[in-house]
């Protein structure tokens, strides 16, 4: 079959390339996937919400994380915590006066940090306030695929890893300010910019790797466009009425449903 | 007549282009790069909220609820590691014990074929049946879970090849909710799957949990391309996809 495929792949030169020359590098016995909606820490009058997934190949992770409705153009740093609880707090406690949860409230629960999720470069605990190197927008997709201490592995497997994405709009100004007072991590920061924002707890998932986007499941010698022929989709004169009369036959079909 | 016709031909653009699905190679997947690639957009991303089953269930609550079927015969997809933390609420509905899927058949769109195994590529995307061959058999993702079994089993089919015109799922879109969908497993058994619903994604836009993500029954998704062909990429735009529960199974 893998021959055939790679036969295949020659004789037409096309596009599948790497893809198919490299199949199936993961399989069960060495991939797990998990996965988490993040929910928002309400007590820091948040609203956003997010999803992400991991799937893990020895101590490589593959991380997808989406956010949505958090502060926009205001970095969001995003670590995921270990060695806690695996759990996202929920009861506020009182900062310059205001009931709000800060990193440190939350500690008990979720944990130290594992891994920083930046853009770029460090993914190290010592990253964890390196606030150029995070997501800007208020919604965003994020992918990357990094290496892992093994103890993030562990605690992915253990179900004590949880996902934290920071930086709060508590008096809804639009903007971070020190309206909570100074982050307790840092005092250069306003404790908007770390307090968390989004949190949830990695469960493993039903599926062991899970593919990434979407699936190439067509050749195009159905899809008979104006611009088909120019890119030189090779197209048997035969095939085409075949593929002609079939479609025509779709056609009909659609369209009595639609009667 | 002449407006029939012109009726119809309207029609044909409208269904080539909407019929057919994915294409090859340099898919619209944004994270092709292979290695250590980061992407990060601003996007107005679908709201996914993860179908995770059991998120509201702290682990107090499943309490003297009995197990009412077998729990989930840890298949090949399962992480051997650990038992799953949370996920100990029981299934909703029927599920087997695993064994691998050998054929497939949905007499609704004409349907009775082998199946093939499927793997992952290593660019992360999910590998597909070959493109070129005009008798391409649908393929089980073998990273999913087994069809039978709790989780979502995965089924990709070609919507057409490079040359060869209708690929196996070519008429997948035609499917409607309540349509039955039968896997013969290699233990002798079918599992009798029934439609529950039928999308049309954006590739850009493909809802990974909603398709991937855990459930609390055992499901089962078809796949295949649809929406335009981008000649240039060679590949279609959208995927369809059928999503599916178990409601029984009996002996082949």
């Amino acid at each position: 079959m893998i021959r055939k495929l790679l036969a295949v792949v020659g004789a037409s030169g096309c596009a599948l390339g790497m893809a198919m020359i490299a199949p199936a590098s993961a399989n069960a016995a060495d991939s797990w996937s998990f996965q988490t909606a993040l929910n928002p820490i309400v007590a820091n009058k948040v609203s956003g919400t997010g999803a992400s997934w991991i799937t893990v190949t020895g101590t490589t992770a593959e991380v997808k994380i989406q956010v949505n409705g958090l502060l926009n153009g205001s970095p969001h740093a995003q670590h995921i915590h270990i060695d806690a609880q695996g759990q996202c707090p929920t009861a506020p406690q009182q900062h310059n006066g205001l009931p709000s949860i800060t990193v440190a409230d939350g500690a008990p629960f979720y944990g130290t940090i594992g891994t920083s999720l930046t853009n770029d470069g460090d993914t190290s605990p010592a990253a964890a306030l390196a606030v150029t190197q995070y997501p800007t927008a208020g919604s965003y997709t994020y992918a990357r695929t990094i290496q892992v201490d093994p103890s993030v592995v562990a605690n992915l497997q253990k179900g004590t890893a949880v996902l934290v994405v920071h930086g709060i709009d508590y008096n809804g100004n639009g903007s971070y300010d020190n309206v909570l007072g100074a982050s307790e991590l840092d005092a250069s920061l306003p404790a908007e910019a770390t307090d968390p924002a989004l949190c949830g707890k990695y469960e493993p998932m039903q599926m062991a790797a899970v593919p990434d986007g979407a699936a190439d499941t067509g050749g195009g010698s159905t899809a008979i466009s104006g611009t088909g022929s120019q890119t030189g989709i090779a197209i048997g004169a035969a095939g085409l009425l075949a593929v002609a009369g079939a479609a025509t036959i779709s056609a009909r079909r659609r369209r009595s449903e639609q009667d | 007549m002449s407006s029939v016709r012109t009726l119809r031909a309207g029609i044909l653009g409208a269904v080539l282009l909407a019929l057919t699905a994915c294409g090859a190679g340099q898919s619209a997947a944004p994270v092709a790069a292979p290695s250590a690639s980061s992407t990060t957009s601003s996007s107005q991303s679908p709201t996914t909220s993860s179908p995770v089953p059991s998120a509201s269930a702290e682990p107090s609550s499943p309490s003297a609820a009995p197990p009412a079927v077998e729990p989930p015969a840890s298949d090949t997809a399962a992480p051997a590691a650990e038992p799953p933390s949370d996920l100990a609420a029981p299934p909703t509905g029927p599920v087997l014990p695993a064994a691998a899927p050998t054929a497939l058949s949905v007499p609704a769109i004409g349907i009775s074929s082998p199946l093939i195994e499927l793997g992952r590529n290593a660019d992360g995307t999910v590998e597909v049946p070959s493109l070129d061959d005009p008798d391409s058999k649908p393929g089980w993702y073998r990273n999913s879970p087994a069809p039978g079994t709790l989780g979502p089993a995965i089924i990709l089919g070609h919507v057409d090849s490079r040359e060869f015109g209708p690929g196996v799922f070519y008429s997948l879109q035609n499917m409607k909710a309540g349509d039955s969908i039968e896997v013969s497993r290699a233990d002798g058994t079918v599992a009798e799957f029934v439609v529950d619903e039928v999308e049309s994604v954006q590739k850009s836009e493909f809802p990974t949990l909603e398709v991937y993500g855990n459930l609390d029954h055992s499901g089962l998704r078809l796949i295949t391309c649809g929406g335009e062909f981008d000649p240039d990429a060679r590949s279609y735009e959208s995927n369809i996809i059928v999503f599916a529960s178990l409601a029984g199974s009996r002996s082949a």
